[in-house]
Parts: structure tokens; sequence; C-alpha cells
């Protein structure tokens, strides 16, 4: 696709200027359907009947195996039922594979909404997109650096005056909360963006990341015609924005575009791996995720652009139905994607536009962390399966979310009742040999072929995925070149195998807690980044091995062949520890970075924005901070002692109409026992309660100065005689 | 009142207070200019002996009243005085606020820039007079109010009658005992059952 985006030296947009919406150019709206209906529901129809025979041929092999004409034991009827919602999941990624990879391999598809672009794309002919990044007590450092980088890509491509940029904190963090202030005065003052990067905090964070978008959606969301949602740790460049704006432009039935983000920012042996299957197989699962989902797509809750005016009215979400108490749905995107298609507009996956990227939790434990809230936010969604006017796709994103995290708990049964049935085999003989109609025509061995059919349609994905890099000398250089592709590759299948087992037992768990209305408690961090220590990986991970040992011994006291067969799946319960903590050292990454395994495109060809945003991150000189009991506080702090950080913090509170209310008692108590015992005196509720009344700020930062020494705690004369002292700025998060 | 910190700076003794109070006040006062950024130590020594100067001359504070308590006002008197120059013209209603000062010095990085400007009246550097009265704070546009509410969903059928049966059970702890105990002796039985043909 070779399309052009042409800089214009705009003026700079006045503040307030931005409402005037110009209307599309009618010359490239789009206002046929991309794709008819009936080739529509022939993609669909091939798609799905592929997965059904599959499944069923699958089953029916499986049912004449467990065939016994004497007795059906629990264990076989066990065996069979899960079976059938466990092989239709792995056809279903092995067709949708086979899908993408035809795709790809044709190097042709009418059917992408990139094909709409209009070519040359004008910035200025484009309405000015709101680029929304809710953050919540997150770094700081990284996640202003990300928004520089994406702001200046934007800029070298002359398009600046096109966007507004929006932090949106739910940060409840004293620190974070000033950390955030005084970093975003720093930006705007490096970029000159004031009037064009906003901050807001909002004071009660309801409802989590969907309320603070609706929160940004009713004060500014009828000012612009689309917003773009980040994460904290989404990067996207400046082109790709443009054209993802210009697409909404062109094709004004279309409510959602999703990018399809590449992991990056690897720094960790887990980090990596999950990096490499990203940008090995990511490609080729998308084009097929594309292939049957066409403009019915789904919406990620990042990385993606959203059409405004349908999205506030039809995308409010409501309370979820049942239980005690108001809960809210956590995993929010899919179900506003599912409104979207319900009132008619279309979700696209733009799986084919480059320029989109998200990190990725570094370690084993913080992606099950991440799994327990997407857990959660998933089984959510089994509420709207049959929720009145949905698109039977959407039901089927819904339910496909719902069975990611069920299919671990039903592998799980399913690999106890397979011990089961073993066992009762080995108990009695009849139960050993099948009665089936196969066996009986002479075809034996069935269990083991059944085995090959389900390891190649768990494979074959990655050996097409692998086909389309080898084929290709420019992308096998960016893989590392052919050989350490190949030894990248066995590498993460054998990590693969290895930690399916433990993230099936995690999210069995999960799901055990999560729906009951439990919580999942985790241990403490002890992390220097040299990695997960060992205390935290025997804590988290003592049950996988319990479970391992045990079924271990009982696989050896059944049968050694069946000990063999589970012997994959144990080694990976078992050796949890060690694995948890290797792929979390940054001694063995730096060994597969020398090595130049796992290497992905973002090592070898990066964009210039990964480039930029590792650079700057690289470059910082760590201010020595100043001693750990001021640092602890260190929010507290700037905003009392700091005049200037103060006056900021009390003119943001201002201009957010925050009054300077007669202070009560309980703020007058509050203000004597931080003047006399320190910030730590104080819970993080009382802190923040103190901080958002701009009187009162004011008032504690004229006191503490005014205050005769002996009249404050030891801990302000301390942080007054050290602030400033070390280095000759605050300890700014944001370096020039 | 001439704060210009460009005056000769006559050596002092002061006649009151005792040599501890001077030393609390001259390390506050340096303190709260070091936070200020005031970096440039040349710069923040004459502020401070001006300052000390300046309280020295005006004589011993109401009673109860810290030396280093009138330091600081007396700082943030000069500081009134020096953002009311710069600031004046542009103040709404001929007034602005020490917020609005400390917010511009800090855009503008006043501090930095001009090192040897602030608390200076006479010479006032055109191009920090210029950017202190430009500079704006603006968190956010406009507000463009929208309607944005949860709509209801229409669930269907099964999770109404889910959700009632659930909500039953989750508000009476007798019957989630007895389905627990249920479930357990259902089992029971089984084991049971199975026991007797191993």
């Amino acid at each position: 696709m070779s399309d052009t985006i042409i800089s214009a030296d705009l003026p700079p947009t006045p503040p307030g200027a931005s409402t005037s919406l110009p209307p599309p150019a009618d010359a490239n709206l789009v206002l046929q359907p991309l794709v008819s209906p009936q080739r529509r529901e022939r993609r669909r129809f091939l798609f799905f009947s592929a997965v059904v025979l599959i499944t069923a041929l699958s089953t029916a092999i499986l049912a004449d195996i467990l065939w016994s004409p004497h007795h059906l034991s629990i264990a076989r009827i066990a065996l069979l039922v899960l079976f059938v919602p466990l092989c239709a999941m792995v056809s279903l990624g092995f067709v949708q594979a086979c899908a993408g990879f035809m795709v790809l391999t044709r190097g042709h598809d009418s059917t992408r909404i990139t094909s709409t672009l209009p070519n040359p794309v004008i910035p200025d002919n484009l309405p000015v997109t709101a680029i929304v990044m809710p953050i919540y007590n997150e770094n700081v450092r990284e996640v202003y650096e990300g928004l520089r980088v994406i702001y200046n890509s934007i800029d070298r491509i002359g398009a600046l005056s096109r966007f507004d940029f929006f932090i949106l904190s739910d940060s409840n963090d004293p620190n974070k909360w000033i950390e955030e202030e005084a970093a975003w005065v720093e930006l705007c003052k490096q970029l000159k963006g004031f009037g064009r990067i906003f901050y807001r905090r909002r004071r009660m964070p309801i409802n989590r990341k969907s309320g603070n978008i609706a929160d940004f959606c009713r004060r500014w969301g009828g000012r612009y015609r689309y917003m773009v949602v980040l994460d904290a740790d989404s990067l996207m460049t400046g082109g790709t924005l443009v054209k993802m704006v210009a697409l909404m432009e062109a094709s004004p039935r279309v409510g959602i575009i999703q990018s399809s983000p590449v992991l990056y920012g690897a720094t960790t042996p887990f980090a990596r791996l999950m990096q490499f299957a990203s940008a090995a197989y990511g490609p080729i699962f998308s084009a097929g995720q594309h292939y049957w989902q066409l403009d019915e797509g789904n919406y990620w809750g990042h990385n993606a652009i959203i059409r405004l005016k349908p999205f506030i009215e039809h995308c409010g979400l409501p309370d979820i139905p049942g239980g005690r108490g108001a809960a809210k749905y956590m995993s929010h995107d899919y179900v506003e994607a599912a409104l979207m298609a319900k009132f008619g507009y279309e979700v696209w996956l733009a799986y084919d536009l480059p320029g989109s990227f998200e990190g990725g939790p570094p370690t084993l434990i913080d992606h099950a962390k991440r799994d327990l809230r997407w857990c959660r936010g998933n089984l959510q969604h089994a509420w709207l399966l049959f929720a009145k006017g949905f698109r039977p796709i959407s039901r089927l994103h819904l339910g496909v979310g719902v069975f990611s995290y069920v299919s671990s708990l039903l592998w799980l049964l399913f690999l106890l009742a397979g011990t089961l049935h073993w066992y009762q085999s080995t108990r009695v003989m009849a139960d050993a040999v099948s009665a089936g109609f196969l066996t009986r025509k002479g075809i034996h061995l069935l269990p083991f072929y059944l085995f090959i059919v389900m390891i190649c349609l768990l494979l074959l994905p990655k050996v097409m995925a692998a086909l389309l890099i080898l084929n290709r000398p420019d992308r096998r250089r960016r893989f590392g070149g052919a050989p350490r592709f190949l030894i990248s590759l066995l590498i993460e299948q054998l990590a693969a195998t290895l930690l399916a087992p433990i993230q099936m037992l995690f999210n069995a768990v999960f799901i055990v807690s999560v729906l009951p209305g439990r919580t999942v408690h985790w241990t403490a961090q002890n992390r220097d980044y040299a990695g997960v220590d060992w205390r935290e990986a025997m804590l988290t991970h003592v049950s996988h091995i319990l479970i391992g040992t045990a079924w271990c011994l009982l696989a050896l006291r059944i049968d050694t062949y069946f000990f063999a067969w589970m012997l994959p799946v144990l080694a990976g319960m078992i050796l949890s520890v060690p694995l948890s903590i290797l792929l979390s050292h940054q001694g063995f990454s730096d060994l597969l970075q020398r090595a130049r395994l796992l290497v992905t495109p973002i090592d070898t060809a990066p964009a210039r924005e990964i480039t930029e945003y590792a650079q700057r991150l690289a470059g910082y000189e760590e201010a020595v901070p100043p001693p750990p009991a001021l640092w602890a506080q260190r929010g507290f702090m700037q905003v009392i002692l700091d005049p200037l950080v103060n006056a900021v913090h009390v003119a943001l509170l201002r201009q957010r109409g925050k009054a300077d209310h007669e202070v009560g008692e309980y703020y007058r108590r509050l203000v004597e026992r931080v003047l006399k015992e320190g910030p730590a005196a104080l819970s993080r509720r009382e802190q923040m309660a103190l901080l958002l009344h701009p009187g009162v700020v004011a008032d504690l930062h004229a006191r503490i100065w005014l205050l005769p020494d002996r009249e404050l705690a030891p801990w302000w004369r301390v942080a007054m005689s050290q602030y400033n002292l070390i280095s000759d700025k605050p300890v700014h998060l944001l370096q020039p | 009142m001439d704060i210009s910190a460009g005056d000769t700076l006559k050596p002092f003794v002061p006649k009151w207070g005792s040599p501890e109070e001077w030393n609390e006040a001259y390390e506050k006062v340096e303190n709260y200019l070091r936070a200020c950024r005031i970096n440039s130590r040349l710069h923040r020594a004459r502020l401070i002996h001006r300052i000390l100067q300046r309280v020295a001359e005006r004589g011993p504070a109401p009673e109860g009243e810290a030396l280093s308590t009138a330091a600081i006002r007396e700082t943030q008197v000069m500081m009134e005085a020096w953002f009311a120059r710069l600031l004046q013209p542009t103040a709404e209603g001929g007034r602005y606020s020490l917020v609005d000062g400390r917010v511009a010095l800090l855009l503008c990085d006043g501090s930095d820039r001009w090192p040897y400007a602030f608390l200076t009246l006479n010479d006032l550097p055109p191009d920090l007079v210029k950017e202190m009265r430009e500079s704006m704070l603006v968190a956010g546009p406009n507000l463009e109010i929208s309607n944005m509410v949860p709509r209801a969903i229409d669930y269907g059928w099964f999770p109404e009658i889910a959700g009632d049966t659930l909500d039953s059970i989750g508000r009476r702890p007798f019957l989630q005992a007895f389905l627990a105990w249920g479930l357990f002796i259902l089992l029971l039985a089984y084991l049971f059952y199975k026991s007797r043909q191993w």
C-alpha cells in the first residue's frame, strides 16, 4: 500500500477553536459496505464449518476410543464432554491461522479497512482528534516519555495541530499525583505543549478506566469527532495515527478501528518470549481473525480510534446484574465494541497497519496478575451472552473471551478425568481395550493418532507463521537469520510447553476464586529488578509444585506409560519456581541477547519511535534520591515544601473549580497532625483529602515555612534542610 | 521599597536576637530560596544577607514570634512586591495572587534563565517580564459537556433467572451452606457406591 502523508505548515490552532469540525471530503467517503453480506456469510460459513468439521471428527474418534458396551464410567463421559469445547478452541485457533496464512501468502486482501485509505492523506483535511491516555499510579517517567515520543512523531509529519493530548489520571497515590503534575508542567515547557497537552486528575475514580474515559467524554467529548485511546505503555507513530483518523473520516459507518499492537521494550527473558511470539505469530493470527470477523471485530481497550458521538450515545455501561452491590464491567472494551455493533457501527481490526506498540508484563507472576484482572473482566461478559440486540459475532467474541479462561479449568478437569480413566483401565482390563468401531476394524494406536492430530492443530499455526518468515530474506534477517530464528522457535515452544500448565493452574484458581467473589492474594514483591526472588517465587508457586509432585507420584503408581504421557504437563508444574526465576533474570536475558536469540524486528529494525523511547529512558542521569524516609513521602513533601510545585497544584485545583471553602475541624486536625508528626502520621486517604483542598494546601505551605523549627516534626526539619540540596532541582522525572 | 539585591551590601551585626536564632533564620531563608530554585549561590547569599538585614532593621519581632518566622515573612513580602512589579499590568482587576506569580516563575524557568533577577526590581530583563506575563497554565480546553450515561442492557431471560438465583443464594448464607453440604454428601455417596465395585 503506497500512501503518502502530506505535511502542511499549518498555523497553530488556538485553544477553543478545535470545535469547528470540517466535513469529510465527499469524494473520499466510503458509503457502501466494504464487504457484501453474501461474501461475509460465505467466509464465515467456510471458516466455522472447518472448525465444526475438525471438532466433530476428533470428538467422534475419541468417542470411538472410549466406547465400551459394558459401562459408561464418569471418567469416560467427562473426557468426552470436556474434549468437545477444548478441541473447538484449538480448532478455532488452527483454522484462524490457516485463514491468516492464506491471506498473507496471497498478499492481497480487498476486505481490509486500510484499503479505503485516501491517497494521499492530507492532515489539514482532518478534524482535531483527542489522544487520551488513562493512567493509574504508573511509572510517570515512562508514561510521559512515551507521550513525548508520540508527540514528536506527529510533529515530524506536520500534523501536530490535528491532535490534542489528554493525560487522564486516576492516581490515588500522593507521590504519583504530584509527580504527574510536576512532570506534566515540565513536559509542556519542553515541548511548548501548553494548550495541546492537557492533564486532568479525577477526584472520584468511579468505574476505573471505563469511568475515566466516560468522564473525558462528558467533559470534552463534544469537542472532538474521534478519540484515540492509549494505555500507559502504548506507543504509536504519527503516521499511523493520521491514517487512522483518515480511515474514520473516509468511512462514516465505522465506529472503532483497532490496530494490532506489537509488543516492545522486553528486558526480561519472559518478556522476550512474549515479544517473540507476538512478532512471529501475531500477524498470522491477526490476519486470520480479521478473515472471519470483518466489520464486526473487537476492541481491546487501547491503540484504537473511536467515533465519539455514537460512543457517547450508546456505550455508557450499566452495572452488572446479579450479586450484592453494584459491580462494574472491568473489561469494558469488549462490551463497548458489542454495543457499537448493536447500533449499526462497524468495528474493524486494521491488522496490516504498522506503527502500533504496547508493553507487556515482565515476569510470569506479573503476567498472572494481569490475567487475574482480565479473568474477572471476561467472566463478567457471561451476563451478555444472551443480551437482546447483540450481534451473533459480538456474542461469539464475548463467549470466546469467557471461554479463554474457563478452558483452563476445563483442561485441568480433562487431565484429572484422563488420570482417573487411565487408573480405571489398569484395574479393569476390559477398560484398557477399546471396543470402538475403528479398533474392531483393526485401526490400532488410535489414541496416539488422535494425540498427533491435536499436536498438529497446536503446532501447525506456528509452522505456518515460521514459513512466512523464512520465505523472505528481509524477514529472516529481522529475526536474526534463519538458524537463530529456528532455535528461537524451539526455545519459545519449549517455554510455552512448560509454562502452559502453570498458567492453567493460575487461571483455574482465578475462576474458582472469582466466581464466588473471593480475592486472590499475592505475595509482596521485593524486586530490585534483578528479577523475581526465591521467596516470592516459592510462595506464589508452592501449590503448583505440590500438585505437580503429587500428580507425578500418582502417575508413576498408575502406569509408567501414563507418567510419560503426563511428563510435559507435570514438568512445568514441578519446575515452576526455577522457571519463574530464570525467566525474570536479567543475566539470562543478557545471555539471550548476546547469542542473538529471540530477536525480533523490534530489536533489529525498530521504528524510530521505539529507538527514541529507549534512548530517552537510557539517557536519564539518575538523580541521587533523598533519604528513604523522605522518598517515601516525596509527593507530599514536594507539594508542601516546594513553592513552585505547590503553586501549580493549587492553581490546578482552582482551575477545576475546587472552591476554597471554609476549612472544617476535620482538616484543621489533619493539618496539626501533619505539622507536628510528619506526613507519615496520616493515612494515604487523609493525605489525599488534604491535597484536594486548595486552601489547605496553600495554607500548609505557608505555615511550614513560617513556623519555627521547634514547632515542626523532625521529619519536616530534615526535609527542609535536604530539599534540593544534593540536586539543584527537585527530583525531577523529566529531563529535557 | 527598594528590594534590589544589587545594592551594596553593608555588613551588619544584629543588635538583638541570639546567634542561634539568627542561624535558624539564615538556614530557613536559605532552604526557602533553594526550594524556589535559586541555584546561584552568589545571588542566594546576597538575597539572604539583604533579607536578614531588613529583618534586623525592623527591630525585634512581636513577642512570641520567632526570628525565622520574621525572616520568611520578609522574604514573602519581597516576593509579593516583585511579582506585583512583574505581573501587575496583566493581573485581573489589578490584583494577582502569589500562586499566579510562582506558577509564572516556574513556567518560564525564571530562576534558571535569569539567575540574578529574582527579587531584583531594578533593571528587570525585558524578556523575563514578557515571559512572566505570557505564561499561562492550561490544564484543559474549554468544556463541551456531553451526556454520557449508563444505558440499560436487556440481558434476556437467562441472566435474569441466573441473577435472581445467585442473588437469593447470596442473601441466604444458610442456603449456601446447605448447597455445599449437599454437594459433599453426594460426592461421598458416589465414592461409597464406587468403592463397592473396586
